[in-house]
This record gives structure tokens, C-alpha cells and sequence, in this order.
């Protein structure tokens, strides 16, 4: 008996042995001493300029010699170093980097991190208004409603998004609940403020993260142009600004609302067209649009506003000098 | 008393003769005799020719061709445009289709001579292309949502027929034959699909998955599609290459991003802080160069013989972080030099100011190359004329 509990207590005297994991890189030793690699950015793009640092907050690792490897290899020029600068390799590529700290007393720590690049890209579908001929994106106005497309590729292109899960945030609370699996696919309506902050998480069936993005979705206000309309021709491409000249009997101008939400476009909205500041009344079929006539002499200021009812901060407003 | 008459007749006689002198030094020689004397038609008479002054007349159906390296080929604006190279040996002549009316014109590029093809009127017409060999035209009716693809088949002077192409196509294109490449919205994103003209068959060429897209169609079998998300300055935009039908993503991302590509490299454009940059990727060394030049794939077209060779229309202008969206709106607009790059030397040549040779604002933008690479030509997104550039 005394035997058993000598050899128990002689046990407890042993260090353990230090143990790490494959990701997330961090060694300990049995004295509780760790160290590990911080990644930024934490889920690298390929080709990406990366930042690794030594985190070694549980104990003093100054005066260690510092050696970096990638893939085995050391890398020169950076020994001791604690923090350097590399590129993420080629989507799908496996890379590993070991920080080896020697300490003066012989000890040596290692810290390890695997990372596999892949692309995850954040599709932004804002569903508010642009004309056909406009060929740029259109823009998240505050309530209107965003699409969002997050599309994981390895090197073969797009994955199989029910192999993963994905967790969504906006500003910092969850959507949907939580993960979902397949769930690379999501819709929100935009808040009040200057941007939206979306984050994604995908984790593989192990439930290992594997990418992790972050965007600010911008906000911006419904923006309304005039156009000439030409009854041969058909919409002008060319914004009018400053005085608009009609020339023949008369001319029709159209009011583009960029960024309108796409739901308020054919009802709830508000919109009116004046002369010299003094509503009137368009008797056209379409409230876009106004035809003038051409008078004696002289000039006008013609404006328009819109506003959506349902949405009242999405609203607009222009003006033209209109001569003879 | 005799002698004074002698001196009297003498000295009249000299002075009559420097009068003579005078008038026909002031005058000139006479005209033939019969101009000057009464014709009292005792042999039928001489009749006055009215003198008519010569006044050349210019045609209204030719265009002047032959006169400087830039001109302007037409003054009606123009909706697409096609050079058509002899298959006879004869002369090249430029197609072009008329905004608004769809109309379809031919230019002998040699004798400027102009001729209509089609007299069959598309409403508001927006968007033209048309095939290699110029027999068709794909054009586009209406501005809004409601509009329809018009397939024009051209058969000779005023004689074409048409046809309403029955898939809703969003951006369309025809390859070197006789198809109609196009995009079309589905469920979960965006086809881009083939449309065969002579089978009235589609298929599907390739998938996206999302729909705000933007193609860099390839009219080659060599050079593959490329396909990015249509580009804002305040969102993110990711390229990607078309592979075996499926998107496959290529390294160049950013802000306001835009693409145009050959057999060896891509070009893309994005916004920065600094305003908007054009980088060159060659896709077999991976080497990616940043270009002195803005290379928008809108005001840009490369070389048929050299594949590091780019021109493009390109004002050196203090452009805002909104570029290209205020471009896009019509709020802005450039007056572009045209320029030829070589995006592996890394060397620029500036071939002409258009300000300084026409002074006009031309701001470039559909630029094609000619089939025999002497020539550019570009529409001016100002007046949507038509214009040509002898390299």
C-alpha cells in the first residue's frame, strides 16, 4: 500500500506532455506556459498578405530565439521575429507555419498553424431600382431589402453549400437563429445607419471553421435624375443638370429614382412634379414623367420629389432650369 | 500753217495711242471679235452662253472617308455597328444600326458611299449587334422592362425581315457565327446561354449564381467568358472564369470592379482610395502588372495580333470615388485621347487627342478593332455618333 502511494505521488511530480492541436495552433506545456499563432487576416483569401504573430500572454517568451518554418522549410530573414508578414498560398493549398521559440535554459516551445485557403465572396444584390440602360449595380437604400450570396470555392469552383453550415450576423446578432446547413443564401432588410456590418461563418462537417468574412453593406439615399426623353430616340443616357433648352414644340423629361426599393416602385409611392415651386397636376400615365410645352419666352424651374410610404427616409428630390 | 495741222494731227494721234495703251493695260486684250459686236443675224446668229459657275455637288449618301486618321462616319447616332471585310475582294463596308428607328445602314469604307439595308423601323431602339458577316442584326426594343430582342435578317438594299426573338434576354451578343450569346435571369441566378438562329434552339452555356451580372463574352473559341458581379464603387466586385459551364474564381477583386480579357490576359479596373486603377493579369505566368492608363472594358478593346496589346480612350482626369456608377448615370463624361499600351513592356503610346484634333468631347466607349488591326473604331457616348481611328 505504501508502495502504490509513493509511485502515486512520484506521478504527480512528472510533466506532462505537451499537446496541440492541428488548428488553432497553440502549445502547453505542463507548467500552463502557451503559446500560439494569431492570424490576421484570421481566414486568409489566396494570395492574401497575411500577418502572424506570436501570442505568448501566458508568460514572458522574451529572449527566446525565434525561428519561423513554412511547410518545413525556414524562413529567412525573419528570425526572431515576432511578427511577419507572407502570402496565403493558392486556393486549396494546404500551408503550415511553426513558430520554434529556444529559450536560454534549453526549453523549446512551438506554436502551429495549417491554414487551406479558400474563396469566400459576398455576393451583394441590393432590390432597389436602376434603369435598364444604367450598367452598374444598384445600392441598399435604409429599409430596403438585400440579397446576399455567400459562394465558398475551392479551386474547382463553387462547393456543394449543403456540405457546409453557415452562421450569419448583422451588426452582431444572429440571423436565422444560428447555423444552417446549405444556408449560403440569405436576405435582409437594411437598418437605419451609415452601413450594415454582415458576418458569415462556415463550418465543414467536423464542424471546423473554414472561412469567415466580414462586409459593411453601405447605405445610401434614393437618388432621382431627369432625363430627356426623345420621341424618336427614346430615353437620353445623359443626366440633365444645370438649364435643360427645349428646342422644338415641346419636350418630355423622365425622373429615374435610383435606389427606389424595387416593392414600392409600382404602388406606395408619393410623387409630384412643379413649376417655379407650384405643384401640378400630371395628367400622363406615368407619374415619371412630364411633358412640357413650349411657351413665348422665358424660363422655369421644373422639380420633382418621390417619397416611398412605407419606407418615408427613402425620398428624393430635383430640380431643373428649363429655357427657351 | 500746214505744219501746225501736222504737229496738231501728230499729237493727237500719239495721244489716242497712249490712251490705247492705257486701256488695254488696265483692261487686257479683247475678246474674240464676235463677243463684242453686234450680231445683226444676217447668217443665223450667235447666241450669249450663259456663263455658269461650277459648284460641286456632294451626295447626301456619302460620308467622307479618306480625308483624316479620326472621322467621324455618321451623324446619326448609332446603336451598334459591325465592320464587314470583303469575302469578293471588293471593299469593307461599316453596318451600322440608327438609335430609335433600328434602321440598318451599310458604308463603303472606300468610296464612303452609304446605302440603307433595312427600312424596318424598331421602336426606340436601344441596342444593336451584329453577326460576323453581317447577313443579321439582334436589336433591342423599348427601355424598360417590357422590351424585346428584334432579329433583323438582311438581304439586300430595303430588304430584310424580322423576327421577335422569344427569350427574355438581358445582355446579348453574337459569337463568330451565326448565334446569339446571351444572359437570361433564372431562380437561382443568371444563365448564360447560346441562341441559334437558324434552329430557333437555346442551350445553356454556363451558370451563375447570382444575378447582377455583368459578361466579358469571348467571340472566340480560345479566349473563355469571364463574368463579375455589375460593378458599384461602394461594393465589393470578384471575377471568375467561366469552366466547364461553372464560375471558377480568378484572384482580381474590389471595389467598382470591371474586366476585359483575351487568349492571355485579363485586364480589371477597380476604385481605390486613389481613384480607379487598371491592373493587367497574364494568365499563364500569373505576373500582374498596374497599368498607366484607366482601362475601362467599356472605352477598351485588345490587339487581333498581339495579344499584350491594348487601346483604349482615356482621360487623364481626377475621377471621385463614385466612378464608374456617375459614369454609368450620365453625369459624367470624358474627353478621351486614344492610346495603345502594351501591357508587357509596360510602355504607353499616345496615338491622338481627339479634343485637340476635332474639338470635340469624344468619350469613347463599344471600341472594336478593325479585321485587318489598322483600324479603331468607337461610338461617342455624348451624341452616340459614329467614329473611326486609322492606327
Amino acid at each position: 500500500m505504501r508502495f502504490f502511494a509513493i509511485v502515486f505521488f512520484l506521478a504527480l511530480l512528472v510533466p506532462g506532455l505537451p499537446t496541440s492541436a492541428q488548428v488553432g495552433g497553440s502549445i502547453t506545456d505542463i507548467t500552463g506556459e502557451s503559446v500560439s499563432i494569431v492570424l490576421d487576416p484570421q481566414y486568409p483569401n489566396p494570395g492574401d498578405q497575411v500577418t502572424a504573430t506570436i501570442d505568448d500572454y501566458a508568460f514572458n517568451g522574451g529572449g527566446a530565439n525565434i525561428t519561423w518554418f513554412f511547410d518545413g522549410l525556414s524562413a529567412p530573414n525573419v528570425s526572431n521575429s515576432r511578427t511577419i508578414t507572407f502570402t496565403a498560398p493558392a486556393v486549396d493549398t494546404t500551408m503550415t507555419i511553426i513558430a520554434r521559440l529556444e529559450f536560454q535554459n534549453g526549453k523549446t516551445l512551438e506554436a502551429r498553424r495549417v491554414i487551406k485557403p479558400l474563396y469566400l465572396d459576398l455576393i451583394i444584390e441590393p432590390q432597389t431600382y436602376t434603369p435598364l440602360f444604367y450598367k452598374g449595380r444598384a445600392l441598399p437604400t435604409k429599409g430596403s431589402v438585400v440579397n446576399i450570396n455567400a459562394l465558398l470555392q475551392n479551386k474547382n469552383g463553387p462547393v456543394n453549400s449543403t456540405d457546409y453550415s453557415y452562421s450569419w450576423t448583422l451588426n452582431n446578432k444572429s440571423v436565422y437563429g444560428g447555423a444552417r446547413i446549405g444556408g449560403n443564401w440569405g436576405q435582409i432588410i437594411v437598418p437605419h445607419g451609415q452601413s450594415s456590418t454582415i458576418t458569415i461563418s462556415v463550418q465543414d462537417k467536423s464542424g471546423t471553421t473554414v472561412a469567415r468574412k466580414l462586409v459593411a453593406i453601405p447605405t445610401v439615399e434614393l437618388d432621382v435624375q431627369l432625363y430627356e426623353i426623345r420621341s424618336l430616340l427614346g430615353l437620353g443616357q445623359k443626366a440633365i443638370s444645370g438649364d435643360f433648352i427645349i428646342t422644338g414644340n415641346s419636350a418630355s423629361i423622365k425622373a429615374v429614382p435610383y435606389y427606389l426599393d424595387t416593392r414600392a416602385v409600382s404602388n406606395n409611392l408619393f410623387t409630384e412634379w412643379s413649376i417655379n415651386n407650384q405643384p401640378i397636376v400630371n395628367e400622363g400615365y406615368d407619374p415619371f414623367e412630364i411633358n412640357l410645352e413650349r411657351g413665348t419666352a422665358g424660363s422655369a424651374q421644373i422639380g420633382f420629389k418621390v417619397r416611398n410610404l412605407s419606407e418615408l427616409l427613402q425620398s428624393d428630390e430635383t430640380s431643373i432650369r428649363v429655357k427657351l | 500753217m500746214k505744219k501746225t495741222y501736222i504737229i496738231i494731227g501728230g499729237g493727237t494721234a500719239v495721244l489716242l495711242l497712249l490712251a490705247i495703251w492705257a486701256y488695254l493695260l488696265i483692261y487686257g486684250t479683247p475678246k474674240p471679235v464676235e463677243n463684242f459686236f453686234t450680231d445683226f443675224s444676217f447668217s443665223g446668229g450667235t447666241t450669249d452662253e450663259s456663263i455658269v459657275p461650277f459648284i460641286p455637288v456632294i451626295p447626301d449618301s456619302q460620308v467622307d472617308v479618306a480625308s483624316t486618321p479620326l472621322r467621324q462616319l455618321t451623324v446619326k447616332p448609332v446603336i451598334g455597328f459591325k465592320e464587314v471585310p470583303s469575302t469578293t475582294g471588293g471593299e469593307s463596308v461599316m453596318l451600322y444600326a440608327e438609335a430609335g428607328t433600328g434602321h440598318v445602314f451599310s458604308i463603303n469604307l472606300v468610296t464612303g458611299m452609304e446605302v440603307r439595308l433595312s427600312n424596318i423601323t424598331i421602336p426606340n431602339a436601344q441596342q444593336a449587334s451584329f453577326n460576323t458577316d453581317g447577313t443579321m442584326a439582334a436589336i433591342r426594343s423599348g427601355y424598360g422592362s417590357q422590351n424585346t430582342i428584334e432579329l433583323l435578317k438582311l438581304l439586300g438594299e430595303n430588304n430584310s425581315t424580322q423576327e421577335t426573338l422569344v427569350p427574355k434576354m438581358v445582355d446579348f451578343e453574337f459569337n463568330s457565327g451565326n448565334r446569339v450569346l446571351y444572359t437570361e435571369y433564372s431562380s437561382s441566378g443568371m444563365l448564360g446561354r447560346e441562341y441559334d438562329t437558324e434552329t430557333g434552339t437555346s442551350r445553356t452555356l454556363f451558370t451563375v449564381p447570382f444575378q447582377n451580372v455583368s459578361v466579358a463574352w469571348s467571340t472566340n473559341t480560345s479566349t473563355p467568358y469571364y463574368v463579375y458581379p455589375k460593378p458599384s464603387a461602394r461594393l465589393t466586385g470578384f471575377l471568375y472564369r467561366i469552366v466547364n459551364g461553372v464560375i471558377v474564381r480568378e484572384q482580381a477583386s474590389g471595389e467598382g470592379l470591371t474586366a476585359l480579357a483575351n487568349d492571355t490576359f485579363y485586364i480589371h479596373t477597380v476604385t481605390t482610395s486613389q481613384g480607379p486603377i487598371s491592373y493587367a493579369t497574364n494568365r499563364v505566368t500569373g505576373q500582374i502588372k498596374k497599368l498607366f492608363i484607366l482601362a475601362q472594358p467599356d472605352k477598351c478593346v485588345f490587339s487581333s495580333t498581339d495579344d499584350a496589346v491594348v487601346y483604349c480612350g482615356f482621360e487623364n482626369k481626377n475621377l471621385t470615388y463614385e466612378f464608374p456608377d456617375n459614369w454609368y448615370k450620365g453625369l459624367v463624361s470624358f474627353s478621351d485621347t486614344l492610346w495603345k499600351f502594351d501591357v508587357t513592356k509596360g510602355e504607353a503610346t499616345k496615338l491622338i487627342d481627339t479634343l485637340k484634333e476635332t474639338g470635340r468631347e469624344l468619350d469613347v466607349i463599344g471600341m472594336e478593332i478593325g479585321t485587318e488591326n489598322k483600324v479603331l473604331y468607337f461610338i461617342n457616348k455624348n451624341d452616340n455618333t459614329l467614329w473611326m481611328y486609322e492606327i
